[in-house]
């Protein structure tokens, strides 16, 4: 500051300051007035403009016992899982294992997270990025969340009843599920979802291995029920994000490698890489019409979509975009420049036209607003604003869409509202239910990639910080830093409205109907019988669990047998989960209350094996054991 | 071979190497009538041919070209170490230069490319282009459309004394080394919007270069330089346009002497290291004079930064200019730099830590330091600190520093960034009392900068270009 710095003393003393701290916070500024202040009159105008935004006023502070208003779906990155926090408190809620294994629930562990995941069963580590919750007309429908996995090129389906993870499926002949969405419009038939590593159409091994002409990457279109490939389409260059229009016709992803380079100099060389438009119609009919070949031995369809095909359209952008985001209106796809600082606004409706070829690629451009330095990722309030993060400034950019159209058409506007600092370098964002047309302009996520200094440090691996911030108002506010482990890439917030999860299972639940339909083969009934059950060197133990006891307080094997423990839950009381776990196998899983639960092991020690339940279910918890007898 | 003869006589009319290139041609007829012949043969054949071809190119030849000729036949006909010199006029089209040459331009001499593709196009290393006036190149940014673009792996390329004016870029150099880029000027064109355009002279993948002297102005970015090492960008000039340097993913360069102003940004470096940046100017920009973002290694020293600030039609909060915007950049030194009234001197945050910093001015700024840091900062080196235009202590002992360190960033500094609106308070009663307040129960004081030795006058380093205002 200048001019103002008097006598500056310097002790290291500590006092108490609470009233002093206060007396600090806003309200030392009531009454501003004009001071002398050495600035030009230029900086002395910005400065007041600046201060005639107002901030919200949004609580983001709940009280104990009262519920937040928005449930938030959080992607664990290379952790593999899921989680869902509350919103606006931030607090975590539940965690979900998808791709990784999980001790607490057993999930990898158990024989029904096993079926669950089928081919890729023996995979212990996942990549989760793009969390996004299945739709009717544009709206959440609070039934599945789907997510991909980078790592192992697979898209599981969490079902929102129970939230659990119920379907996983390995997408072939692509490499590494990159941006994933759901198509919006008429409801969500199908997820969408890139491949984004470039690989051999044939990827044998054999003469395509060094051959980058024959690598591609596909664009793959999932039937959301089934959960199987209805079908791919072949692009060039390759594919990162994508999203769905509101009108259930398109579908758009941004390319950042276009070059097909291999190595990072050159992927980065072209001034433009593009946006590719999907057309649904075409791609299906062009599947009905049996207008496709299969590769790699599966019978997956693959449509030709490179450049000249009917199915797709592709549209210059700035170098290198990233995010994708559909404005909550329907009207723009926003494509994020990355290493241009400007977003590439998409005009839904001249789409028919590309398509039509009446215009041109460029002409589907009605804005291509500067914001600042490295733009992401673009989320959007009801207001006709977006909220664009800034990797590079580490901030976010307020803009308004209308009004970057308004400048790109050569008007005297600045489209830019607020640039809010952020800490550190946001990835993606996200406004309370901004992907779907209930978009309303309440809150903001920021998801930073670095922390940095805004915790307590912990060893040199740091939490990312995930921040919130109150859009209600003229002005953004930062709310909260919420630290979060490796490493959330996106979320989803909803209306806890539109969310029906169930507080028990039900006995006729598809995630264990083939143990259920094991047992009735073994003439057990779950819910009554505690029986052991012996075929050579196999053994099936059923029991039931009521708190503070295993139906089975004990159960002889013999050394060397494969045991299959199946417990099924009678607690009928909400939050009484139960769980199993044998000590000294690596054996453990939880049985929701009314659920049955299943896992084998070898009994491969001698002796005494005491098994217990550690999900903590009464005051008896301790004493809630049996033994497993091993006869040597 | 017979109709193969009588073709090159036809080509070859009119131009003064005439006999030359009727050799040539029929060097060139010999080699496919050869291609027919035995594989035993044919080497002993080649071997004579090669023999006859080199004797007659031991001397580099001049094509003087008119406009009324064909330029594009005397480039594909002309040989390595040949000279083509364009007499005045207008060579209308797009030219491809595939072999090694010098083309140079009489005075007047224009290539003018009718507002498409590439006016030059070099797909071969060793070419020097000298003394043209190139004009109205294509606007297509997806095909990169350039007034001279070189991308197949240039070497020893010389771009020097031309005059680029068009819409797409001006130079665009990529995958080569040891190109020279020198005392060119390139203008853009303002009715195309900014991001429509090109950038004055892009560097992609360049290793080993020299980019020395040239002005660019209205282009997009006016030097754009990524994933390139080794070069050298000295004493170029970029004003009104987006960032002077644009610069990306470039490791071990020096950036000398720069001037830029009128831009958003002056210097936007990021995501690199090894950097010499030493006496650039940033005069008159709307975000940063210099933006370090991920800059580890490096040298910053001797810069000059006058004027930051967003013009009040494009103000909002939070779009405020900075002077030195220091990003999660480490291990760097910032000295010696002199920046003045920007309206935030330094802004150093994400973990930019271990920077020595030292001997710089901050003079005017509103914000001299916004530190967003949990950390404690020492900015001095050796008993030499930073002067601060609004440091109030003294030198009883006329060592050169003051006698009380400076904290340019305590609460009250840290409040006025948190509350803009507070900047109106600045020399009111309130303040005052608050930073007495602050002084005597430090509870309030952040973790931030300190300066031990706060030099007592301003150290104004030598810069080469003439500030628009003067210093």
């Amino acid at each position: 500051m200048t001019n103002n710095d008097k006598d500056k003393t310097v002790t290291t003393e500590e006092t108490g300051g609470l009233s002093r701290r206060s007396f600090l916070g806003a309200g030392a500024l009531a009454g501003a007035g004009a001071a002398a202040v050495p600035m030009t009159a230029a900086m002395f105008a910005s400065a007041a403009k600046a201060q005639a935004a107002e901030a919200g006023n949004n609580k983001a502070f709940i009280h104990p016992g009262d519920l937040d208003e928005y449930y938030g779906f959080w992607s664990g990155g290379h952790s593999g899982e899921v989680r869902i926090l509350g919103i606006p408190s931030m607090r975590e809620l539940m965690r979900i294992p998808v791709f990784n294994v999980d001790s607490a629930t057993g999930w990898g562990l158990t024989n029904e997270s096993k079926r669950i995941k089928g081919d890729s069963a023996h995979l212990l580590a996942g990549d989760s990025h793009h969390p996004h919750m299945s739709m009717q007309d544009g709206r959440y429908d609070g039934k599945y969340v789907f997510i991909n996995d980078k790592a192992n090129t697979r898209v599981a389906r969490i079902r929102c009843d129970v939230m659990k993870t119920d379907k996983m499926l390995t997408v072939p002949n692509v490499q590494a599920i990159h941006g994933l969405r759901v198509q919006k419009v008429p409801y969500t038939k199908y997820v969408i979802c890139n491949g984004e590593f470039e690989v051999p159409i044939v990827n044998d091994g054999k003469a395509s291995l060094e051959d980058v002409s024959t690598y591609r990457s596909l664009f793959n279109v999932i039937d959301a029920e089934t959960m199987e490939v209805a079908f791919q389409v072949m692009v060039d260059g390759n594919l990162d994000n994508t999203d769905a229009d509101y009108d259930g016709k398109y579908f758009a992803s941004t390319c950042y490698n276009s070059e097909m380079g291999m190595t990072l100099g050159e992927m980065i060389a072209a001034e433009r890489d593009h946006v590719v438009v999907f057309s649904l119609e075409r791609c299906e009919a062009a599947v009905k019409a049996g207008k496709f070949k299969t590769y790699n031995g599966n019978n997956v369809p693959v449509l030709d979509g490179t450049k000249g095909s009917d199915l797709t359209r592709y549209i210059p952008v700035p170098k290198s975009p990233h995010g994708m985001n559909t404005s909550p209106s329907g009207k723009y796809f926003v494509a994020n420049g990355k290493l241009s600082p400007t977003v590439s606004v998409i005009a839904i409706d001249k789409l028919d036209d590309l398509f039509a070829d009446k215009i041109k690629p460029r002409d589907a451009i009605v804005a291509e607003p500067e914001l600042g330095l490295g733009p992401l990722h673009t989320a959007f309030d009801n207001k006709g604003n977006a909220y664009t993060t800034l990797f590079l400034d580490s901030q976010i950019a307020k803009w308004n869409v209308e009004d970057a159209i308004a400048a790109y058409q050569g008007k005297k506007v600045n489209y830019i509202r607020q640039k809010l600092d952020v800490h550190y370098q946001p990835g993606h964002n996200h406004t309370s239910a901004g992907e779907t047309r209930d978009a309303d302009g309440k809150w903001l996520i920021s998801l930073c990639k670095f922390s940095k200094d805004r915790f307590l440090p912990v060893g040199p691996l740091r939490p990312e910080n995930d921040q919130l911030i109150d859009i209600s108002g003229d002005e953004m506010k930062l709310v909260h830093d919420g630290p979060t482990y490796a490493e959330p890439h996106d979320c989803m917030i909803v209306h806890r409205s539109k969310m029906k999860p169930n507080k028990l299972w039900t006995r006729d639940d598809p995630i264990f109907a083939e143990t259920v339909a094991m047992a009735k083969k073994d003439g057990v009934d779950l819910e009554y019988d505690n029986k052991v059950i012996r075929e050579g060197k196999k053994v099936r133990v059923y029991m039931t669990s009521v708190a503070p006891n295993f139906g089975l307080t004990e159960f002889k094997v013999k050394l060397g047998d494969e045991v299959t423990v199946i417990v099924t839950n009678l607690d009928e009381v909400e939050d009484v989960t139960h769980g199993f776990c044998m000590t000294n196998h690596g054996v453990q899983m939880e049985i929701g209350p009314k659920a049955t639960s299943s896992i084998t092991f070898v009994a491969n020690q001698p002796g005494v094996q005491w098994y217990y339940c550690n999900w903590f279910c009464h005051a008896l918890h301790m004493e809630m054991r049996g033994r497993m007898l091993v006869e040597a | 071979m017979a109709l193969c003869f009588f073709y090159s006589r036809g080509l070859s009319f009119g131009f003064e190497s005439q006999d030359q290139g009727l050799s040539r041609s029929v060097i060139k007829c010999v080699y496919e009538w050869l291609a027919g012949m035995t594989k035993r043969f044919r080497g002993f054949i080649t071997v004579l041919v090669l023999f006859w071809w080199v004797s007659f190119s031991a001397s580099a030849q001049e094509w003087q070209v008119s406009p009324d000729q064909d330029l594009q036949m005397v480039l594909n006909r002309a040989s390595s170490g040949d000279e083509v010199i364009l007499s005045a006029g207008r060579y209308l089209g797009s030219f491809v230069i595939a072999q090694s040459m010098s083309l140079k331009g009489d005075a007047g001499a224009v290539i003018d490319a009718q507002g498409e593709g590439h006016a030059l196009y070099i797909t071969a290393s060793e070419v020097t282009i000298d003394g043209i006036r190139i004009v109205n190149w294509g606007d297509d940014l997806t095909e990169q459309n350039a007034g001279i673009y070189a991308d197949k792996k240039p070497e020893n390329v010389i771009i020097q004394n031309t005059y680029l004016e068009g819409d797409g870029f001006g130079i665009w150099l990529q995958g080569g080394k040891d190109c020279q880029v020198i005392n060119n000027q390139v203008v853009g064109n303002t009715a195309l919007r900014s991001a429509d355009r090109g950038n004055g002279i892009q560097l992609s993948n360049m290793k080993n270069s020299l980019v020395r002297g040239n002005e660019i102005s209205k282009t997009r970015d006016g030097l754009y330089v990524i994933a390139s090492k080794d070069n050298v960008l000295e004493n170029n000039t970029m004003h009104d346009l987006r960032y002077g340097i644009h610069y990306m993913y470039s490791y071990s360069n020096k950036i000398l002497n720069n001037y830029a102003y009128s831009t958003r940004a002056g210097y936007a470096m990021m995501n690199s290291r090894y950097l010499e940046i030493r006496g650039n100017v940033s005069e008159n920009t709307e975000d940063y004079g210099f933006l370090l973002n991920y800059i580890i290694y490096s040298e910053i020293d001797s810069n000059i930064i006058k004027n930051v600030w967003t013009k009040p039609e494009n103000k909002v909060p939070g779009r405020d200019g900075k002077a030195l915007f220091v990003y999660n950049s480490g291990y760097n030194t910032i000295s010696n730099n002199y920046v003045e009234h920007a309206e935030i001197g330094i802004h150093l945050t994400a973990g930019s830590e271990k920077v020595k910093v030292f001997g710089n001015s901050f003079i005017d700024n509103p914000i001299q330091v916004k530190y967003v840091s949990n950390r404690f900062q020492e900015w001095s080196q050796e008993g030499k600190g930073n002067y601060w235009s609004n440091y109030h202590g003294w030198d009883m002992d006329g060592d050169g520093h003051g006698d009380v360190p400076f904290e340019p960033n305590d609460g009250v500094d840290k409040l006025f960034w948190k509350y803009p609106e507070a900047k109106m308070l600045m020399d009111s009663p309130a303040v005052l009392l608050l930073r007495w307040v602050q002084g005597q129960f430090p509870v309030l004081k952040a973790p931030g900068v300190k300066d031990s030795f706060p030099l007592m006058k301003p150290n104004r380093p030598v810069a080469e270009k003439t500030l628009l205002g003067g210093l």
